[in-house]
């Protein structure tokens, strides 16, 4: 799978819970979540940094599923005017 | 069903399936399996089971369930809290780890607070459930099982890595038929089993007083919505002497809760919530104990969605009150 890079911005709206379309992957949407609390508790751009990163490597790691793969579309949809 | 066996055995059958080199997933009496041969299995403590007969307690009898006949590679291994961090990277490439917990132990606790926090979490499936014992009588201790080394444990978990085809699509799924009501939100100012405080509506309060002052349902759990997935903790206890609510799982500090949803008749909502799901595909499921005794499973069939009643259900992290199933296409 081509992951996108972390400079991205479709992984920060991942993270402030901002995407429009939904994660089908039960495990997506558990980090996810939680890095969504995270980032909601301490909005500061270290915890962008550690979040993004944390979020991107679960995808480097992940298996290559139709699911996973239905995610990765849906935080790379996000175009940099969104 | 993705399985040759499935379903409530003696305990001689089931050894002789052990000795026949079958690769087996147990639940049952802890005395059952304590009597088992050695051999290619693991398994877990637990009376309660969801069989095709419906909802059942028996003390005489093994669940057992085959892994699938395509399954290249089996490794069993044993974790303790300190090297847990690791069930991810033994994981194999392609496949599933499955996951056996003693409740009420160290190793659970950790589990339930940290799971989302393990290295390489969620980067291969890792399902299972948490081993128990009857509630009827007194408290026994919950116990796990390797089979390859005819090991019991109390405080380590016990994980069966199956190695599958790399064609195969392994997806681990949930049915919580509850959902987070119009209430409060709830939130709690630290991680934990023992609550005392709580933000209600942003106003800290007592917990206890809270939940006593509006008479509040406590077979209803607590509900956070992560990414539309709706996660259940369960209370498990109020003590309003010491003002310390106990729950059968962690809240998270930081999480929005609400109480949940009354459900209506369970089966008949099950029912239509895997109505969609291809039973072809369906390998493993276990449902939560609660589940079984609040909605009155005893006797009631919930389709191919058979399995133990447990004292935990583990979807990548601890859930309670949620069917948890493994699907392989």
């Amino acid at each position: 799978m081509r992951i996108p890079s972390q400079e991205h911005p479709g992984w920060m709206k991942a993270i402030r819970g901002d995407l429009t379309g939904r994660f089908e992957y039960l495990a997506t949407k558990i980090m996810v979540g939680r890095l969504n609390v995270l980032y909601r508790l301490n909005p500061s751009e270290d915890t962008a940094r550690r979040c993004i990163s944390e979020i991107r490597e679960f995808f480097v790691n992940c298996p290559d599923l139709p699911k996973v793969r239905h995610d990765l579309v849906v935080i790379e949809g996000v175009s940099s005017a969104d | 069903m993705l399985t040759n066996i499935d379903g409530l055995f003696s305990k001689d059958v089931v050894s002789q399936l052990i000795g026949e080199g079958r690769r087996l997933l147990l639940s049952g009496e802890a005395s059952l399996l304590r009597e088992l041969p050695k051999g290619s299995w693991i398994g877990g403590s637990i009376p309660y089971f969801l069989t095709a007969q419906g909802g059942l307690k028996t003390q005489d009898k093994i669940f057992v369930r085959e892994l699938p006949s395509f399954t290249q590679s089996v490794k069993v291994q044993v974790y303790d809290k300190n090297t847990l961090e690791g069930v991810y990277h033994d994981a194999p490439r392609s496949g599933f780890s499955f996951m056996i917990l003693p409740g009420f132990s160290e190793v659970h606790s950790f589990f339930a607070l940290r799971a989302p926090e393990l290295s390489g979490f969620g980067t291969r499936p890792l399902l299972g459930w948490v081993s128990g014992f009857s509630l009827e009588g007194e408290a026994t201790e919950a116990l796990v099982f390797d089979g390859t080394t005819g090991s019991a444990f109390t405080n380590r978990a016990v994980v069966c890595h199956v190695e599958l085809p790399v064609h195969k699509v392994v997806d681990i799924n949930i049915v919580n038929l509850f959902e987070q009501g119009d209430g409060d939100v709830i939130v709690f100012p630290e991680d934990g089993f023992q609550i005392t405080w709580a933000e209600i509506n942003g106003e800290r309060c007592r917990f206890s007083d809270y939940l006593l002052a509006r008479k509040v349902d406590t077979k209803l759990p607590l509900v956070s919505d992560l990414q539309g997935v709706s996660l259940n903790t369960s209370f498990k206890q109020v003590d309003a002497s010491q003002g310390v609510v106990s729950l059968f799982a962690p809240v998270y500090q930081g999480f929005e809760y609400r109480l949940a949803r009354p459900v209506g008749d369970y089966v008949a909502e099950f029912e239509k919530r895997v109505a969609d799901i291809n039973g072809d595909e369906l390998f493993f499921s276990c449902n939560c104990v609660l589940n079984y005794l609040y909605a009155g499973l005893e006797g009631r069939k919930t389709g191919l969605f058979r399995g133990p009643a447990t004292f935990g259900e583990i979807a990548y992290q601890l859930l309670n009150q949620t069917l948890v199933y493994l699907t392989i296409s």
